[in-house]
């Protein structure tokens, strides 16, 4: 090998060895938050962020790319991702279903980041703010912007429900045998059967037992009762499913266990009560009965924390919340309880 | 002490001392029936928004900030950086996130600031910035200083918060549904003839939209509150809630046309011209611009690469390319000025530089008829030697012969020419491309390259075909400016009327009507616009097909054309 030669491999290795040694990030690299702080012992950290910010962005095929460098193409980077998720709701093993109204877009998120729109034919959505499963397995999404709730059976056939009974439909929460819809401007709940028909209306505008005003969200209990963010009474409301008040809790406030602006609302399989709240960018846990158990989260941009909490959801010992004003979705892992 | 605090409290904020205002506005959402307003009546009308600060006494976790992973939202043309929401944006969003309140991005509702348009896209790719997600007023930012915004003036009602930002209460006191404006909504200022939004955004005021008494259809009177055109001022294009997702906050759906909110007044309906019907001619500027246009567009920044850079890249042409909405007025100026409807549009001059605004109207057209790369020849168009699509090459003063309109032509004498063109003339693209209807073909319609029934967007019309029997129809165009008797009299030093009557010539056939750039041509072979149409002009003599300028009067043509040779034939 003549010298020039030699002196040209060593600097084609050199320039291989550093492009070897070239960082190359590695999947969610999460600080390891964990709440609550201090001497308690801890009940959750984060686990995860939906879209993963280190998560290179999808690469083109490579005929695609060439094709793109020869033409000369100034291709658009598609609108991806999450602009507003607002609902959340956790499904078979890693996957994550996400509404969001601003882009009108419902979005099965899979374990590695991918993204699978979920689509009715013939049917585009309008502006969907919740996602339930019932126990049968259909998914169940509140389009507000339509006033329906569609339910999408497993085998992709999709059936408005509540049409022309609904305002503005942003919770629901279902079991097998009723559907629960949150209408805040009617400040009302409404039940509806497997078939759609209306079968009770719990609420009416006021701030008395059983009174609702501005609903956002419902969920159901174990045990088969109905949470329901009784929003501008700064409390949850608690209903049989036959729709008789059970009491509330909650109070107006800024600190401890008020309500600033109760958004979204979940319940794990011991009956703790998961709460969003809006203005304070926490997520509250209370025990069955009411009382705090702690918080978790805080104001800002950074992981582990919120701007406008909306939507909630637990399954097993994930924790998801729809960080609706940072584009994305936290998911927490619940210490101590099984998967 | 206390009382002393106490009673300046009181004294000081209007809305603390009146919360009857917001009892029975739109923001009272107490659910107490009519009646006197009492004490604890009071309290509840308030703590929708003003939350009282109680709570148990546990402590909320909170821990330093590990490092942001959020990307600000960013648009081509906007200089601030709006973070996600924040101070009192805060509170009105807590409600109007669309489930309490509206707070939705189709047209009619008030539309959200999102943060980061999701996703994070690595800084070494190149992402399209330009492509504006916003919808609605951006919020939660400290406006940068721009030559087209400045802050608002101190005791103005538009306020901007305590830390310099913009919040949703720069516009609105969510206390006084009725306090600044008939129109309610909480406005602070009326959003006729621009008082809100010229508080902040810098206007010339001189366009026709701001003086215009044109009237608004019904439907849109009645929706809206203006009756005319200058009434509603800025809100007859833009919305501040629910625009157009490409940007701008323009009213407009995201699937429409460019086009389609211009052409809501300017295609027969509120103004006096309809250029819809010139759009819809054969040969337009309307070529499908579709939703190409991006705001950004231009030789360097954010945006698409205009002049284009890439020979694949889309052409589009939408009305403001080359208007601009907020300055174009009806001044009419000479060659080669830039007339009012033009006033404010960027352009690029004769040395390639981007110039705004343009001063010249070429500089217009140069953007896209210059050095843009993606140019394709017109259909039919003639065969040159060397055809030249940068017309800033072929226009500019050191080129062997243009027709006059960065320059003064290089032909001192130029017999027949009519008033009021002389040898030192300049003209517009436009005395050439223009309606086919307008007022220089003698019609109604507007003028402007809009569309026209003539190949090449042609005012009048201009035969090209060889053996094109003459009349002064055949060459309309031409003889718009070069008298048709002169020229083909002996009083034109070369025989045209020879070629172009007996012979049947077209005028293409010998003159390319642009000009001939400098690396195209010579002085002595490309003087008088000469450059041979390949098809209708052969090689003569020895195989040479050229045109000699032998000097003011007089040249010889070495070539074959109809079957004759020209052996250096002179004149």
């Amino acid at each position: 090998m003549t010298p020039a030669a030699a002196r040209l491999g060593a600097l084609a290795a050199c320039a291989a060895l550093a492009c070897a040694h070239a960082p190359r990030a590695a999947p969610s690299q999460l600080p390891d938050l964990r709440w609550p702080e201090g001497p308690a012992a801890p009940r959750a950290r984060l686990a995860r962020l939906l879209p993963d910010p280190q998560a290179q962005a999808p690469i083109a095929p490579a005929w695609r790319r060439a094709l793109d460098a020869v033409l000369g193409l100034e291709r658009r980077a598609p609108d991806a991702g999450l602009r507003r998720p607002f609902g959340v709701l956790a499904v078979d093993g890693e996957e994550t279903l996400v509404a969001d109204p601003d882009l009108a877009r419902v979005v099965r998120v899979g374990g590695r980041g991918t993204q699978r729109t979920v689509e009715c034919k013939g049917r585009a959505w309008s502006a969907p703010f919740a996602l339930a499963r019932a126990p049968s397995g259909e998914l169940l999404v509140a389009d507000a912007g339509a006033a329906v709730v569609v339910r999408i059976s497993p085998d992709g056939r999709c059936a408005e429900l509540g049409a022309g009974r609904l305002e503005r439909p942003t919770g629901v929460a279902a079991t097998a045998d009723r559907i629960y819809v949150a209408d805040p401007p009617r400040h009302e709940v409404v039940a509806l059967s497997a078939a759609g028909e209306v079968v009770a209306r719990m609420g009416g505008r006021g701030a008395g037992d059983g009174q609702l005003s501005f609903p956002t969200a419902v969920a159901v209990a174990p045990d088969g009762t109905l949470l329901v963010v009784d929003a501008l009474n700064f409390r949850i409301s608690r209903f049989s499913p036959d729709g008789r008040w059970l009491g509330a809790f909650g109070e107006a406030g800024d600190e401890g266990g008020a309500l600033a602006r109760p958004k979204g609302i979940a319940v794990d399989r011991e009956g703790r009560v998961y709460v969003s709240d809006a203005q304070r960018d926490v997520v509250l846990v209370f025990s069955p009965a009411g009382a705090l158990e702690y918080a978790l989260g805080a104001s800002g941009e950074g992981p582990g924390r919120f701007v406008h909490p909306a939507g909630l959801a637990v399954a097993g010992n994930r924790l998801l919340v729809a960080d609706s004003l940072n584009g994305r979705v936290q998911v927490f892992e619940l210490i101590g309880e099984a998967p | 002490m206390r009382l002393l605090v106490a009673v300046a409290l009181l004294a000081a904020s209007p809305a603390l001392a009146a919360p009857g205002r917001v009892a029975g506005s739109k923001h009272d959402l107490s659910v107490t029936g009519p009646g006197p307003i009492k004490a604890e009546q009071e309290t509840r009308v308030c703590i929708f928004c003003h939350v009282p600060h109680q709570g148990s006494r546990e402590a909320l976790s909170s821990r330093p900030d590990p490092g942001a992973g959020h990307r600000p939202y960013a648009s081509g043309t906007m200089r601030a950086r709006p973070g996600a929401p924040s101070g009192a944006s805060r509170v009105c969003l807590s409600c109007h996130d669309g489930t309490i309140a509206i707070g939705r991005t189709t047209s009619e509702l008030i539309a959200m600031n999102g943060a980061a348009p999701g996703g994070v896209i690595p800084s070494t790719r190149r992402s399209n910035l330009g492509t504006d997600l916003r919808r609605t007023h951006p919020i939660s930012f400290a406006p940068a200083p721009a030559a087209s915004t400045h802050r608002p003036a101190p005791h103005d009602a538009v306020r901007l918060d305590r830390n310099g930002e913009l919040q949703c209460t720069a516009c609105h006191d969510p206390h006084a549904e009725y306090g600044g404006s008939a129109e309610g909504k909480f406005l602070v200022k009326p959003t006729a003839g621009a008082q809100l939004c010229a508080t902040c955004h810098v206007s010339s005021g001189a366009s026709s939209h701001a003086s215009s008494p044109a009237a608004l259809p019904p439907a849109e009177r009645a929706a809206t509150g203006y009756a005319s055109v200058a009434e509603a001022a800025c809100m007859a294009c833009h919305r501040s809630h629910g625009g157009d997702a490409r940007g701008g906050l323009v009213a407009r759906g995201d699937v429409e046309r460019d086009d389609a909110l211009c052409l809501r007044c300017h295609g027969g309906a509120v103004a006096r011209l309809d250029v819809a019907l010139d759009a819809a001619k054969p040969y337009s500027h309307a070529i499908d611009g579709g939703r190409q246009h991006d705001a950004a567009e231009g030789p360097s920044g954010p945006g698409p690469r205009l002049p284009e850079t890439s020979a694949a890249a889309p052409r589009h042409a939408v009305c403001v390319d080359c208007h601009d909405p907020h300055e174009a007025n009806g001044q009419r100026t000479a060659a080669p000025l830039a007339g009012g409807a033009l006033a404010g549009v960027w352009g690029i001059d004769l040395a390639g530089r981007p110039v705004t605004p343009a001063r010249f109207q070429y500089e217009v057209c140069f953007k896209c008829h210059a050095d843009s790369a993606n140019q394709a020849d017109a259909p039919g168009a003639v065969r040159r030697a060397r055809p030249e699509p940068n017309l800033r090459l072929v226009f500019d003063p050191s080129a062997p012969s243009f027709h006059p309109v960065a320059a003064p032509g290089r032909n001192p004498e130029v017999p027949g020419l009519l008033p009021p063109y002389d040898e030192t003339s300049l003209v517009y693209c436009t005395d050439c491309h223009a309606s086919s209807s307008g007022p220089g073909a003698g019609g109604s319609g507007p003028r402007g390259p809009h569309g026209s029934v003539y190949p090449h967007l042609l005012e009048r019309s201009y035969s090209t075909a060889d053996g094109t029997v003459e009349s002064a129809a055949a060459y309309a165009l031409c003889y718009k400016c070069h008298d048709r008797e002169v020229l083909l009299s002996s009083r034109s030093a070369f025989p045209h009327r020879r070629h172009v009557v007996d012979g049947r010539a077209a005028c293409a056939a010998c003159h390319a009507a642009h000009g001939v750039a400098r690396t195209s041509g010579t002085d002595t072979a490309n003087a008088h616009l000469v450059d041979f149409d390949l098809s209708v002009v052969g090689p003569g003599p020895g195989g040479r097909r050229e045109y000699e300028r032998r000097g003011p009067r007089t040249g010889s043509c070495a070539l074959r054309c109809h079957g004759r040779e020209h052996d250096r034939t002179t004149y």
